[in-house]
C-alpha cells in the first residue's frame, strides 16, 4: 500500500534565501490561517481551520469527501469570503481579499474540475494564464512549460478540450506556471488520472518546488501519490483540522480509514 | 362619473389577467409571457362571433373560453417540460406568433382589429361603463375567488412547492407536470376570459390591446401587488391603473403624458421592488391588514425556557420525543418482498462514454441500516437517482416489496413506500418549516383540484389531520417553535432534519438518505446519528450514502463497498475496513 | 392564404437581396450586441431595446441642437447609451446578482422588464415636445441606382459601417487580450475567476461592446426614417431570436444568422403580403423552439439547458461577486 521510497523523490530542505529566487522567499511561514470559517449561504462549510504553509514547503491536506478542504482552498484564494479567522499571506493579512489582488501576490489555484478552457486554444488557455505575467517574463517561463510538458509545445493551436484528461492536467500546471507563482494551490491534482501520469505530474512537482523555492498546499484524497511528495499533511474531517501529521508518520500507519 | 366607472371595470378586468398570471407564475413558479394572446383569443372571438355571425354573448364568451384552454393546453404540454428560459422563449415565440397572425388578418381587421357596438347580453345593453360595471365584476369576483381558493389551498400548497424545488416535490410523491399543466391551462382559459370581458369593456378586439407589453404590464401588476398573493394582485392592479389618472388630475399632465408617466412610474416600481421588496407589497402569506410585518416568524425567535432554537437539539438538554408511531399503518405494499424490501439486479448507467453505474446488485435488508461508500467517482448518488427513476437506466431491474418498479416515475416510487433525501437537502425556502413537513404527507384529498370545490369538508378535515401529523413530526425532530419560521432562514444543520421530518412524513417504509453527514458541525451530526437510529429502530429500512466513514462507523449496520459503479464488498464495517485490497481501492494505489 | 404580394421577377429579387441584406446588417448589430451579453454575463438584458432607441434620440437631438455634424452625433449617441447600460448593469444588475447568487438570473430579467419599460416611457416623455420622435438630420439622403436595385447612399453606408463594426468587434474578441478575458468568462466562469480575472470589468467591457454594436444599428435605423420611442421592441424581438437559434456560437456565425433572417423577412414578400413578414420571423423562432422540445422528448429524458446563456453569471459561483468585485 504505501508506496516504495526509492522511487519517491526526497523532499528538498527548507530552501534559504540564498538558493531560491529572491522574489519567491519570505524566511519562515508564507501562509498563516488562523480559526478560518466559511460556507455558502445558510451552510457553513469551514467551521475552525488552522494551518500554515512554510517557504519551500509542500503541504498536503487530507480529509472524506465534504470535509471543507476544497472550501477551505478556495476561501484563502480569495473565491469566497471568509465568514470569520485569519488569513496572512507574505506578512499581509490577505483575508476577503480579491481573487485578481492574490494572483497579482503570486498565488495560483488549479481546481478539481474544468481547469483548462476547452473551447480555446492550448496557446490562448497559456497566455490566459500569463494574464498578469510581465510581458518581459513571458518567454523563459513559456520555454520551462515546453521542457516541462512537451505535449503544450506540440500541440499549441488545438482546442484545449481535445487533449485527454492528463494532457488537460498538464495544462492546467503549465497555466499557473505561467503566471510565475511564489505559492501553489492544488485541488485534487490526481482526480481523473491514470497512476503513471500522476506519478509524473507529483515528481514535476516536487522538481520545481526543489528548483524555485514556489511552495504547494495540495489537497487529495490519493494517500500513496500525495505522501510522494508532500513534507507534512493536515487531516480535515467536518469543516475542522483532526489532526497533522508528517510523511513518515503516515507512512508508518496500516491504514486511513480513521482519518477519513 | 362614467369616468370614474370605466376606471373601475379597468380595474376589474386587469384583475382577471392579473389573478390568473400570479396563480401560473406567483405560486406555480411557471413564467407565462403569452396572457396577453390567450386573452386575444378570448376577447376576438367574442367580438367575431357576436358582431360578425350574429351569435348571443354568453355561447360566444364560452366558446372563446373553451377555445383559449385547449390552446393554452396544447401549450402547455409542449413548454412545460422545459426550464425557465425556454419556457420563456417558447411563450413569447407563442404571444408574438397569435399576435401577429391576428394583426395580419384582413378577415379580422388587420392591425385596427374588430370593432362592435351592439354587445349584449339577452337585451341587456353592455354600452356605457356603467353598464359594463356588474358583467366584470361578477366575473372578476369569480375567478378571484376561483384562484384564492386554489392558492390558498393544501393543492396552492403542492404549487408552491413545485416552484420552489420541483425535483423536491416530485421526489415528495407529485405528479409535478401534471400539477403545472393543469394551473397552466386553467389560468390561460382565466385570461381568455379575461379577454372577452377587456373586449366587451372596450368594444373592439386588436392586436395592441393584447400585445407583449400588456403581458408586461400584467406581469409588473403581479410582482409589485405581491408575488402569490391574491390580495396583492388587487392592489398591484388598483395601483397601476389609477396612476394615469393621478397623473392626470394631481399632477396635472395631459391624458398622452399621463399614460407615458404611468408606464415611467410601474417600470421604475418594478425595479424598486426587486431590489427593496423582492416580495411585492403584500407578500405571500400575509393579509392586508397585517401587510407589514412578514407573515412567518424570523429564525431568531428563542423559546420560551431560554434556550436556542438553533441550536442542536442534544445542547439543549432536551430528551428527544418519541418516534411517532401512533396510527401509522404501514403501507399495504410493504408487506411483500420478504427480507430484502428493496432488490437491485444489474443497473447500468453510462453518460457519454463514462460507465457510472455497471452492473450492479445489492439488498436492503428490511429495517437494517445499509450504507454505501466507496471512492470519488464510484457512482454513489448515481444509484440513487436510478433506483428513484430520477434518471432512466440502461439496463438492471429494481423491486421494491417485490414489486418491479423499474422506469416508474419519482413520484410513483414514493408512493409505494420509497422516498430519498438530497445531499444539497433542498428544503422548499419560501414555505414555513410546517409547510415543508405537510407537503411530506400523501394522499391528501386537497393535492386534487376537483375535491376544493366539491369536498371541502372532507380537505377541511384532512388539512387539519395533517398538520396536526406535520407538528408530530416537528415534535420528532425536536423543532416545534419554528413551525412559523421560513424554512429558506434556518441554518443548514436545521433544514437538515426539516428534510427529514418531510420524508418521514410520507410514511415511507425505505428511506434513502444522501450524505446525511455532510455540511454540518460535529454537534449535528450526532443529533443526526441519534434521528437516524431513531427512525430504523421504529423500523423502517435505510439506505444511506455517505463519505464521512466515522457516521458510517457509527450507524451502519451493512456496508455496501462500491468501486468504478460495481458493488465489489459488502458486510460489517470494521470487516470491510481491515481489508487490505479495499483500503488500496479507497484511498488510491502507487 | 394572400396571393404573394410581389411578382417574382430577377430585378425584384435583386431589390429584396438588397434591402434584406441591409436590414439584415442593422439585425446582426443587435443580435450580436444583446447575444455577447447574455452568453458571457448570463443576463437577459431586455433592457437592450431602450438603450438601443436612446442612442438614436441622442443622436438625433444633438444634431438638432447642437449642429453636430453625422458621425460625430453617432459617437455621440453611442457613448450616452454605452453609458446608460454601464450604469444599468453596475447599480442594478451586479448588485442584485451579488446579493442573490444562483437565483438571480429571473430576477434580473424581471429587474430588465422594468428597466426596459421605464426607459422608453421616459424616452417619450422627455422628447414629448417633438411628438415622441426625432429625425436624424446631416446626412444628405441620395439614391443609387446598380443593377435593377434602387437602393440609397444611406443604405449603402450603414452597410458597410454595420459591417466594420462587427468585423471590429469580432477582431477584439479573437485577437485582443480583451478578448480572451471575455471568452474565457463565457467559456468556464470559475476558471476565470481562479486566474484573476476581474468579473466586474469583463461585464462592463462586454455591456460596453454589446450596446455600442446596437446603437451604431438604431443611429442608422433612424436616419432612413425617424427615432421612436419604440423603436427598440422589434430589434430586441429579433436579437432574441437569434441568439437562441445561433446558440453560442462565433459572432460573425451570429451576424450571418441574422442576415439569413433579414433575407428570410424581405424575401417572404414573395409568398406572404407585406404584413406578414415579421410573423415569418418569429414562426421561424416558434418552430425552433417546438423543434428543440421534440428532440428533447425523443432523445433519453435530460433536462433542457439553453444553449446561450451562461448557466450561472460569474457573480454567481458560490458567492464569488461578494469577493471577485
Amino acid at each position: 500500500m504505501a508506496a516504495s521510497d526509492e522511487t519517491a523523490v526526497t523532499p528538498a530542505a527548507t530552501a534559504t534565501g540564498a538558493d531560491g529566487p529572491a522574489s519567491a522567499l519570505v524566511e519562515g511561514t508564507l501562509l498563516q490561517v488562523t480559526g478560518l470559517q466559511a460556507g455558502y449561504g445558510s451552510k457553513q462549510v469551514v467551521f475552525d481551520v488552522s494551518l500554515n504553509v512554510g517557504a519551500g514547503e509542500i503541504v498536503g491536506i487530507v480529509g472524506h469527501n465534504g470535509a471543507g478542504k476544497t472550501t477551505t482552498l478556495n476561501t484563502i484564494f480569495g473565491i469566497l469570503r471568509p465568514r470569520g479567522g485569519q488569513v496572512v499571506y507574505r506578512g499581509e493579512n490577505i483575508a476577503g481579499r480579491t481573487c485578481h489582488k492574490n494572483v497579482l501576490a503570486g498565488m495560483t489555484l488549479v481546481p478539481s474540475e474544468q481547469f483548462v478552457f476547452t473551447d480555446l486554444s492550448v496557446a490562448e488557455n497559456l497566455q490566459l494564464g500569463a494574464l498578469w505575467t510581465p510581458p518581459s517574463k513571458r518567454p523563459e517561463l513559456l520555454e520551462s512549460v515546453y521542457q516541462i510538458f512537451p505535449v503544450i509545445k506540440d500541440n499549441l493551436k488545438m482546442r484545449a478540450g481535445q487533449f485527454s484528461g492528463g494532457q488537460q492536467r498538464m495544462l492546467s500546471i503549465g497555466m499557473a506556471l505561467m503566471a510565475d507563482p511564489k505559492f501553489m494551490l492544488f485541488d485534487e491534482p490526481s482526480l481523473g488520472l491514470a497512476p503513471a501520469v500522476t506519478i509524473r505530474v507529483f515528481d514535476t512537482l516536487r522538481q520545481l518546488v526543489n528548483e524555485r523555492g514556489i511552495s504547494v498546499l495540495i489537497l487529495e484524497q490519493n494517500m500513496p501519490q500525495l505522501l510522494r511528495v508532500v513534507d507534512r499533511v493536515y487531516v480535515m474531517r467536518s469543516g475542522r483540522i483532526a489532526g497533522e501529521e508528517t510523511v513518515d508518520q503516515l507512512r508508518a500507519r496500516e491504514h486511513y480509514w480513521d482519518i477519513f | 362619473m362614467q369616468l370614474t366607472v370605466s376606471y373601475l371595470d379597468q380595474i376589474l378586468v386587469l384583475l382577471v389577467f392579473t389573478v390568473s398570471v400570479n396563480l401560473v407564475m406567483g405560486y406555480a413558479g411557471v413564467f407565462n409571457a403569452a396572457a396577453g394572446a390567450f386573452g386575444a383569443i378570448g376577447g376576438y372571438s367574442l367580438v367575431w362571433l357576436t358582431t360578425n355571425h350574429g351569435w348571443a354573448f354568453i355561447p360566444a364568451m364560452v366558446t372563446g373560453v373553451a377555445v383559449t384552454a385547449v390552446f393554452g393546453l396544447l401549450v402547455g404540454y409542449a413548454a412545460l417540460r422545459l426550464q425557465a428560459l425556454w419556457l420563456l422563449l417558447l411563450t413569447l415565440a407563442v404571444q408574438l406568433v397569435l399576435i401577429g397572425t391576428l394583426g395580419g388578418l384582413t378577415s379580422l381587421g388587420g392591425s385596427t382589429g374588430l370593432q362592435t357596438n351592439n354587445l349584449n347580453i339577452l337585451g341587456y345593453q353592455l354600452v356605457e361603463p356603467t353598464q359594463v360595471l356588474p358583467v366584470v365584476a361578477i366575473g372578476s369576483v369569480l375567478v378571484f375567488l376561483l384562484c384564492y381558493r386554489i392558492g390558498e389551498s393544501p393543492y396552492g400548497r403542492v404549487l408552491r412547492g413545485i416552484r420552489d424545488d420541483e425535483t423536491a416535490t416530485r421526489s415528495l410523491g407529485k405528479n409535478t407536470f401534471s400539477y403545472k399543466l393543469i394551473v397552466f391551462t386553467l389560468t390561460a382559459a382565466m385570461a381568455g376570459f379575461g379577454g372577452a370581458l377587456l373586449s366587451a369593456d372596450t368594444t373592439t378586439a386588436s392586436p395592441s390591446l393584447f400585445g407583449f407589453d400588456v403581458s408586461i404590464q400584467v406581469i409588473a401588476m403581479v410582482i409589485i401587488g405581491g408575488t402569490a398573493n391574491m390580495w396583492g394582485s388587487i392592489v398591484g392592479v388598483t395601483l397601476v391603473v389609477l396612476a394615469t389618472p393621478f397623473f392626470e388630475n394631481v399632477i396635472n399632465l395631459s391624458t398622452n403624458t399621463a399614460s407615458l408617466a404611468q408606464g415611467l412610474a410601474y417600470g421604475l416600481a418594478l425595479v424598486i421592488v426587486v431590489f427593496f421588496r423582492p416580495q411585492g407589497i403584500i407578500p405571500e402569506g400575509a393579509v392586508p391588514w397585517r401587510w407589514r410585518r412578514a407573515a412567518t416568524v424570523p429564525a431568531t425567535l428563542v423559546t420560551g425556557d431560554g434556550t436556542d432554537p438553533l441550536a442542536p437539539a442534544h445542547e439543549r438538554a432536551a430528551a428527544p420525543a418519541p418516534l411517532v408511531t401512533t396510527d401509522r399503518a404501514p403501507r399495504p405494499a410493504a408487506a411483500g418482498g420478504g427480507d430484502n424490501v428493496l432488490e437491485v439486479r444489474g443497473l447500468t448507467k453510462s453518460f457519454g462514454g463514462n460507465t457510472a453505474v455497471n452492473d450492479l446488485s445489492f439488498d436492503l435488508r428490511r429495517g437494517k441500516i445499509t450504507a454505501l461508500i466507496g471512492p470519488n467517482g464510484a457512482g454513489k448518488t448515481t444509484v440513487f437517482n436510478l433506483i428513484t427513476g430520477a434518471i432512466p437506466a440502461d439496463a438492471g431491474t429494481v423491486t421494491l416489496f417485490g414489486r418491479d418498479i423499474s422506469g416508474l416515475r419519482p413520484d410513483v416510487i414514493t408512493g409505494l413506500g420509497m422516498t430519498r433525501s438530497f445531499q444539497d437537502v433542498r428544503v422548499f425556502p419560501s414555505l414555513t418549516v410546517l409547510e415543508n413537513i405537510m407537503l411530506g404527507i400523501q394522499d391528501h384529498p386537497g393535492d386534487d383540484m376537483r375535491n376544493l370545490f366539491a369536498r371541502p369538508g372532507q380537505v377541511r378535515r384532512a388539512e387539519r389531520a395533517a398538520r396536526d401529523r406535520a407538528r408530530e413530526w416537528l415534535r420528532f425532530i425536536d423543532m416545534e417553535p419554528l413551525a412559523r419560521v421560513r424554512a429558506g432562514s434556518l441554518g443548514f444543520g436545521q433544514q437538515k432534519l426539516v428534510a427529514l421530518a418531510r420524508i418521514l412524513a410520507t410514511d415511507s417504509e425505505v428511506l434513502l438518505l444522501d450524505e446525511p453527514g455532510s455540511g454540518i458541525d460535529h454537534a449535528w451530526i450526532d443529533q443526526m446519528i441519534a434521528v437516524v437510529k431513531q427512525v430504523s429502530e421504529g423500523g423502517r429500512t435505510v439506505c444511506i450514502v455517505e463519505h464521512n466513514l466515522e457516521v458510517v462507523g457509527r450507524l451502519a449496520d451493512h456496508v455496501c463497498f462500491m468501486e468504478l459503479g460495481r458493488l465489489t464488498a459488502e458486510g460489517g464495517f470494521a470487516e470491510l475496513t481491515s481489508d487490505p485490497r479495499l483500503t488500496e481501492a479507497y484511498f488510491g494505489s502507487v | 392564404m394572400a396571393t404573394a404580394a410581389l411578382p417574382f421577377t430577377v430585378a425584384n429579387l435583386e431589390q429584396q437581396l438588397s434591402t434584406g441584406l441591409v436590414s439584415g446588417t442593422g439585425y446582426a448589430l443587435v443580435a450580436v450586441g444583446f447575444g455577447l451579453i447574455i452568453t458571457v454575463t448570463g443576463r437577459f438584458h431586455i433592457a437592450y431595446g431602450a438603450t438601443y432607441a436612446l442612442s438614436a434620440f441622442i443622436a438625433g437631438q444633438t444634431g438638432l441642437s447642437w449642429g453636430m455634424p453625422f458621425w460625430a452625433s453617432l459617437v455621440f449617441g453611442v457613448l450616452v447609451a454605452v453609458v446608460i447600460a454601464g450604469l444599468m448593469e453596475s447599480l442594478v444588475y451586479w448588485p442584485l446578482n451579488r446579493r442573490l447568487g444562483a437565483a438571480a438570473l429571473m430576477t434580473i430579467f424581471i429587474a430588465s422588464l422594468g428597466l426596459s419599460t421605464a426607459g422608453s416611457n421616459l424616452i417619450a416623455l422627455l422628447w414629448n415636445g417633438s411628438g415622441g420622435s426625432v429625425n436624424i438630420s446631416g446626412f444628405s439622403v441620395s439614391t443609387v441606382h446598380f443593377l435593377d436595385v434602387f437602393t440609397t447612399n444611406l443604405a449603402i453606408t450603414s452597410f458597410i459601417t454595420g459591417w466594420v463594426a462587427l468585423l471590429a468587434v469580432a477582431a477584439v474578441i479573437r485577437y485582443t487580450k480583451l478578448g480572451r478575458m471575455i471568452r474565457a468568462v463565457r467559456v468556464n466562469q470559475r476558471l476565470s475567476l481562479a486566474i484573476g480575472i476581474n468579473p466586474r470589468v469583463v461585464y462592463l467591457m462586454v455591456f460596453a461592446l454589446g450596446t455600442a454594436l446596437g446603437a451604431v444599428g438604431a443611429v442608422f435605423t433612424a436616419a432612413e426614417s425617424t427615432a421612436t420611442s419604440d423603436m427598440g421592441s422589434t430589434p430586441i424581438l429579433y436579437a432574441i431570436t437569434v441568439s437562441f437559434i445561433a446558440g453560442g456560437a462565433a459572432p460573425l456565425v451570429v451576424a450571418l444568422v441574422a442576415v439569413g433572417v433579414g433575407l428570410l423577412e424581405s424575401l417572404s414578400i414573395f409568398v406572404f403580403q407585406p404584413q406578414w413578414s415579421q410573423v415569418v420571423v418569429f414562426a421561424a423562432l416558434l418552430i425552433y423552439v417546438l423543434a428543440k422540445v421534440v428532440s428533447e422528448n425523443l432523445g433519453a429524458r435530460r433536462t433542457v439547458k439553453p444553449v446561450t446563456p451562461a448557466s450561472t453569471p460569474a457573480g454567481a459561483v458560490e458567492g464569488a461577486s461578494s469577493l471577485c468585485s
